[in-house]
Formats: C-alpha cells, sequence, structure tokens
C-alpha cells in the first residue's frame, strides 16, 4: 500500500525541515495502518491530500515562526542555513544572478512564454469587450429583442411587420417597447454630401434604451407626424463632421435624401445602436410611426423590435407570452404565417443579439490560444528540468553548505516566478500590438470588438495568467531541485537522469504532443472548412465576371457594402473592357437578392444615389 | 499563573494527549488520533507538530528517538513526554477552570441557575 506520491513529494517540498521527516512517516503509517483499511484506497487518498494541504497551510501560517527556527538539539546544518540565506531578497538577488548567467536560456524561455501570454491576453481583451462589458444602456439586463423565428433558422431573429409591432403593444411582460427600421441616404447639409445610415425610430426608441441626447431635447409622441416626422437626431460623429462639434447645429437643417429634416438634438459620443446588422453605424435617427398605413402590410417585415421587461419579470414569461401571441397570429393570417414555415416570436437578451453567434466563435478561439499557453508551460518546464539536471552539481554545493529541501524548493519557485513576470511583461507589449491586429482584422466581423483594448482588467488578466502559468511550469522543477534523491545521486558522482526524473520529462513532452496535435488538427479543420466555403457552387458562373460600382468622389460612405450606381450609368457601358454588363440592386447570392420591398416603401427611400461626378467603372475584369 | 505557564487550547488539549498516551506510546500520529478520537478535534499532522515543537521550547515537553522501525522505513519514531513544566501549566489551567466553574449549574435552555 502507498501513499499519494505526488502528494508526499508535494511536502517534501513545502515542509519545514524541521518536521518534514517526521511527520511525513506518520502520514504515512496512519495511511497504511489505519485509512486505507478502513477507508478504502479512494478516500484514503483524499484524506491524505486534505492532510498535506492543510499541514501545509498550517506549518507556513500559524506555526511558521515556530519551525522555521533552528531545533536547539539540531543547531548544526540547519542552524548555518538559518544564517546563510535568511530572507526572500536573498533568494531573488540568488535567482536574478543564476538568470542572468544563462542568457539565452533565459531568453528563449521568457520568449515562449511571452508568445503564450501575449496571444492569450490579447484574444481576452477581446472577450473582455464583446463578451463580458455589459452594454451601456441603462439596466441592460433588462433589454431584449423581439422578432420572428422560423423553424428552420436556429439563432438568427427576423424583423416583423408594423402591424405585429403594434400587436405587441399591448402586451404584459414587456414595459417599454420601441422599433427602428435602418435605411442607407444620403445625408446633405453640412459642408459635403455624405452616404450614411439612417435609422428610422418610434419616438420612445431613446428611452427604451435609457439613452438620451447629449444636446437639444429627445423626440416627443408628435414628431412622428403622420408616417415619419421632418426632425432628426444627428450622432456624436455626424454632428463632429458636419458641424464641427457646434451646438448652433440643432436647430439647423439637414437633408436626408434631398428632404429638409431640423436637427433636434445630439446623441452622447460612443452611442450606438445595438445589435444593427448593416456595417456603418448610424449617423442620423428620424421618427416614425410603425403603425402608420405606410407600414401596413403584414408580409412587409422591415422592424428592429426593442424592448425592457418589466421589473421581476422573467425571460421566459416574456417567451410563453409572446409564443402565445404567435400563435394567435398563425390562425388569424394563415396567409402571411404558412404553418409549414412554423413562424413564431423570439424574445433574446440584447446581449445575446448583439453577441450572436461570435460568442462561441471566441470562446472557441480563446481555448485555442489557452492551450498554446499551456505548449509554452510545458516547453519551458522541459527546458527548466533540463537545465536542473546540468545544475545537479550546484544544487549538491549547495545542499551541502546547508539550504534545505524548502530552500531549494523557493530557490525554484523564485526562478519560475521571475520568468513568468518578465514573460507576462513581454506578453502585455505582444498584447497592446495584437488587440490592435484584432480590431482592425475582426472590425466587420465581431461586434463591439472596437472597444477591445488593453486595459486594467486585461492587465489583471496578464498577471493572474503569468504568475498561474510560473507556478504552471515551475511546480515540476521545483519538486525536482527540492528531491533529495537527486543530491544523492550527484553526490555520489554526478550520474545523468535517474529513472523516474525522465518519467516527468516523458509525461511532459507526451502532453504537450498531445496539445499540439489537437491544435494542428483544429487549425486542420478550419483551414478546410474555409476551402470547402470557397469551393461552394454559387450556381453561376463567376469566372471573369467582376462586381463593379462607383461612388460620389464628394461622399465619403464608410464600411457597408459597395455603393451602387444608377441605371442610366449601367445601361450605357462606356468602356471597352466589357463584353457585357447587367444591374441589380443586390450582389447575387446576398440575402437582399432579388430584393423585394413594397413600391410605396421604395419610391421614397431608394432612389438612386445623384451621381454628380461620377468616375468610369472600373476595369478590373482584365478582359 | 505567570504569562510563560499560559497554555492555548490545542495545546492543552495536546498536553493531554500525550499524557493519556503514557511514556511509551506518544508519537505525532497517536496525538493526533487520540485528539481525533477522544477529543473530537480534527487536526492535520501540521497542526499537531506545530504545537507539539512550540511545547517543547516552552520546556513543557521533552521528545526522544526510539530504536529504528520497520514499519516507518526503517527511521526511527520520536517520542514526547511530558515535562514537569507542562504538569504544572496543566495542574495551573484545571485549578483555574474549576474556581471558574464552582456554583455554576447550566440549565438545559443554555443559560444559568443556581
Amino acid at each position: 500500500v502507498r501513499p499519494p506520491p505526488v502528494a508526499r513529494r508535494l511536502w517534501k517540498a513545502l515542509a519545514p525541515d524541521r518536521i518534514a521527516d517526521d511527520a511525513l512517516a506518520d502520514l504515512d503509517e496512519e495511511y497504511r495502518l489505519y485509512k486505507h483499511p478502513e477507508l478504502g484506497p479512494l478516500r484514503a487518498s483524499l484524506w491524505y491530500w486534505l492532510q498535506v494541504v492543510g499541514a501545509l497551510v498550517a506549518v507556513h501560517t500559524k506555526y511558521r515562526r515556530t519551525l522555521r527556527s533552528p531545533r536547539s538539539d539540531l543547531r548544526g546544518r540547519e542552524g548555518r542555513e538559518w544564517t546563510m540565506i535568511t530572507t526572500l531578497g536573498q533568494e531573488l538577488r540568488t535567482a536574478v544572478r543564476t538568470l542572468r548567467k544563462a542568457p539565452s536560456f533565459t531568453l528563449f524561455a521568457v520568449a515562449t512564454l511571452a508568445i503564450g501570454i501575449g496571444a492569450t491576453s490579447a484574444i481576452f481583451s477581446v472577450v473582455d469587450a464583446v463578451l463580458l462589458t455589459p452594454l451601456p444602456f441603462e439596466r441592460p439586463e433588462e433589454l431584449v429583442v423581439v422578432g420572428g423565428r422560423r423553424a428552420d433558422s436556429r439563432s438568427e431573429v427576423s424583423r416583423v411587420s408594423g402591424p405585429a409591432y403594434a400587436d405587441f403593444l399591448g402586451l404584459e411582460t414587456l414595459r417599454e417597447l420601441g422599433a427602428a427600421y435602418v435605411i442607407d441616404a444620403n445625408l446633405t447639409g453640412g459642408e459635403r454630401p455624405e452616404r450614411v445610415a439612417v435609422a428610422l425610430v418610434t419616438h420612445d426608441f431613446f428611452s427604451v434604451l435609457g439613452a438620451a441626447p447629449a444636446l437639444g431635447r429627445p423626440f416627443e409622441p408628435a414628431d412622428a407626424g403622420v408616417d415619419i416626422g421632418y426632425v432628426a437626431v444627428l450622432s456624436h460623429g455626424a454632428w463632429q463632421r458636419m458641424y464641427g462639434g457646434d451646438p448652433a447645429a440643432v436647430g439647423a437643417t439637414v437633408e436626408i435624401d434631398e428632404d429638409p429634416f431640423t436637427v433636434v438634438g445630439v446623441m452622447p459620443e460612443g452611442f450606438t445602436q445595438p445589435a444593427q446588422s448593416a456595417g456603418a453605424p448610424i449617423d442620423a435617427w428620424v421618427p416614425f410611426d410603425p403603425t402608420s398605413a405606410t407600414f401596413g402590410n403584414r408580409r412587409y417585415r422591415p422592424l428592429d423590435v426593442y424592448g425592457r421587461m418589466r421589473e421581476g419579470t422573467s425571460l421566459q414569461q416574456a417567451r410563453s407570452e409572446f409564443g402565445a401571441l404567435a400563435q394567435g397570429l398563425r390562425e388569424l393570417y394563415p396567409d402571411v404565417y404558412p404553418a409549414q414555415d412554423e413562424w413564431n416570436l423570439a424574445v433574446l437578451p440584447l446581449l445575446e443579439r448583439v453577441v450572436g453567434d461570435v460568442r462561441t466563435t471566441l470562446l472557441v478561439l480563446f481555448g485555442a490560444v489557452a492551450f498554446v499557453l499551456m505548449v509554452a508551460c510545458t516547453n519551458v518546464a522541459n527546458l527548466l528540468l533540463t537545465r536542473g539536471s546540468a545544475r545537479a552539481r550546484e544544487l549538491a554545493i549547495r545542499s551541502a553548505l546547508g539550504a534545505g529541501r524548502l530552500r531549494l524548493a523557493e530557490l525554484a519557485l523564485m526562478e519560475s516566478l521571475l520568468i513568468g513576470l518578465a514573460g507576462g511583461a513581454l506578453g502585455l507589449l505582444l498584447a497592446v500590438y495584437g488587440t490592435d491586429a484584432l480590431r482592425s482584422l475582426a472590425a466587420t466581423d465581431f461586434p463591439r470588438v472596437q472597444d477591445a483594448v488593453v486595459d486594467g482588467r486585461v492587465l489583471l488578466f496578464t498577471l493572474v495568467a503569468s504568475l498561474g502559468a510560473s507556478v504552471v511550469f515551475g511546480l515540476a522543477p521545483m519538486l525536482r531541485y527540492s528531491d533529495p534523491d537527486l543530491r544523492a545521486a550527484t553526490v555520489e558522482g554526478g550520474r545523468g537522469s535517474s529513472g523516474s526524473r525522465s518519467r516527468v520529462r516523458d509525461a511532459l513532452v507526451v502532453g504537450q504532443i498531445a496539445i499540439s496535435l489537437v491544435l494542428v488538427i483544429s487549425a486542420g479543420l478550419v483551414v478546410k472548412s474555409f476551402g470547402r466555403l470557397l469551393a461552394v457552387d454559387p450556381g453561376f458562373d463567376t469566372d471573369s465576371r467582376c462586381r463593379c460600382g462607383c461612388r460620389d468622389p464628394t461622399s465619403r460612405r464608410r464600411g457597408g457594402s459597395s455603393p451602387r450606381i444608377s441605371g442610366s450609368e449601367c445601361s450605357t457601358p462606356r468602356c471597352s473592357g466589357w463584353r457585357a454588363s447587367r444591374a441589380s440592386s443586390g450582389p447575387p447570392s446576398s440575402r437582399t437578392f432579388p430584393c423585394a420591398r413594397p413600391a410605396a416603401a421604395r419610391s421614397r427611400w431608394r432612389a438612386p444615389i445623384p451621381v454628380s461626378a461620377a468616375s468610369p467603372p472600373s476595369r478590373r475584369s482584365g478582359r | 499563573m505567570s504569562k510563560g505557564r499560559y497554555l492555548g487550547e490545542l495545546e492543552q488539549l495536546v498536553l493531554l494527549a500525550v499524557l493519556r498516551l503514557g511514556r511509551g506510546g506518544a508519537s505525532g500520529m497517536t496525538v493526533r488520533r487520540e485528539l481525533e478520537e477522544r477529543a473530537r478535534r480534527s487536526v492535520t499532522i501540521g497542526s499537531v507538530y506545530g504545537t507539539l515543537e512550540r511545547l517543547e521550547e516552552k520546556g513543557m515537553l521533552g521528545s526522544w528517538r526510539g530504536e529504528p522501525d520497520p514499519v516507518r522505513g526503517g527511521k526511527a519514531r520520536r517520542y514526547f513526554r511530558v515535562e514537569p513544566a507542562g504538569v504544572a501549566a496543566l495542574r495551573d489551567v484545571r485549578e483555574q477552570s474549576e474556581r471558574m466553574w464552582e456554583g455554576i449549574e447550566l440549565a438545559a435552555d443554555g443559560g444559568e441557575s443556581s
């Protein structure tokens, strides 16, 4: 019957020399004679571990003073030790000196860790910004989005129609309800015209989110007029660009698709419309009434609906209420909501809607970099162990001069901590650049990624990661350094590694290869999926076809899809490189193709861009 | 009672355990088991040794090594015995405690009646 070997080793490494052997023999004896027969192997091992951990805590806290001073009858070897190495500062100096004596080892270990810690911290900064930071609205946990959901789409919610929105207004579980309809429009009135995203919103939209203009006033019920009102609230960005931050902008007139709107307010800096699907942020809000006749068709579903739950209402209650409503609507309008669609109403927390599928992607990514960090840790642990055998003679001399096992363990731990902290500092530098790179790489794919910065929380994470990594890669060498067998082996003549030592190293190598294999396989799968995605047959010949548009050089359109050109431009190709050209309102295979909006809305909001000084279509096709 | 003879609660229990185990049987392990079984106090071997060492430093306990023991891998067991200073300290604690308890009866509801 053998007591748990790792627990024994831990005790030997960390217990004060004065009682280490006696207490260990006592523990072993009790384990063998009583606990193992009485409790069985599993519970006896648990007992042993609890004893070791509890005893280590006790001897290093309550009994530290008693046990660390040498026993009066043993004031020999340990007495010298006590005067030789007394303080933590001395151990720190020793560790620094040791590491400086092996610069290439130190550099390699620090660089390896820096890569692991840097990658983990950079991804953490994104995880923090996207997943962990609450939405910048009042009591964001109460906010939900309501949308249609067909049985075949798993997570996505679709927009709803004006009449459906009107049906929501009578429901109990939501305290406030607002709707938004995002369009592309020309914004003129400032120094230069712009193509921007404009949101038509219900007058109480801002109050649902708990936001208010920083300047001017929010919308009032009367603003919406018959279907849309001719007042507007500008975003902070648009206000800065168009009016240079002049407060006189409130009261000025801007033109949105050539209709005049009076500016009544400016939203605060940093306010963005949540869960907005288009790439470009909203630059202007205009009040509208989604229950008006313009939006009266149930098949026409342009509205994003936001709601705030009544206090004390659970998401489940809201879901069952909307589920009942959906069932009623399906029965009432079987031609609009056909049975085979299994159309339903979904209520999602706003954060979930904003974050969407990105959550899984990000967590997988975070797991992957955590694996990289683990590989880095095993690498450094292996390096330290290899060095441990090379340093066997030095350790033997230290031990002969009176350094106890605890001292050697502390020295090893100090070295690990120094390497870990240096790696963390360098990793932080990498994380700063990595976060910048991720921000620009993932700008269009991840919501809220623009907020990712290396801040105090990331700093704390990096520190914890470095300390954690130090303990992880420092544990094996620490147990090794303090092993008395090593001393015996080296004193006898500096033989190479003993059996158990190579077992630890073998285990490390095996673990490292296993983790690396998982990473390589996952990366291979991702590349393969991506390759398959590229090879998907779109249903038409893409060879020597290209898509082109043109832009008004005086406009500054940011993000979103590429600009469109007017019909007259398209029907008269003046460039010799073209064999044929056709126009469409959206790219093939996109969700808006073919576009099916009612004529009433299109005539008003889908006017072609007035291209005053158009550049010719590009000749990128070459043939 | 002078400060040097002050006994902590665990120190008192450990001294009593060593006394109970008699001359010949008090090792770290037997003291730990005695505390667990008789005093129903679950303590780690670290706390037991911490207390034993502290008591030895105060001169209340003495220790010696036995013969090499095959059960313990050929290592000699360390035994403890109570020194006169320990006996005196225990007596002080008991007398003090008895003086304080004199005339006190605890009622079933936890209150005090006399």
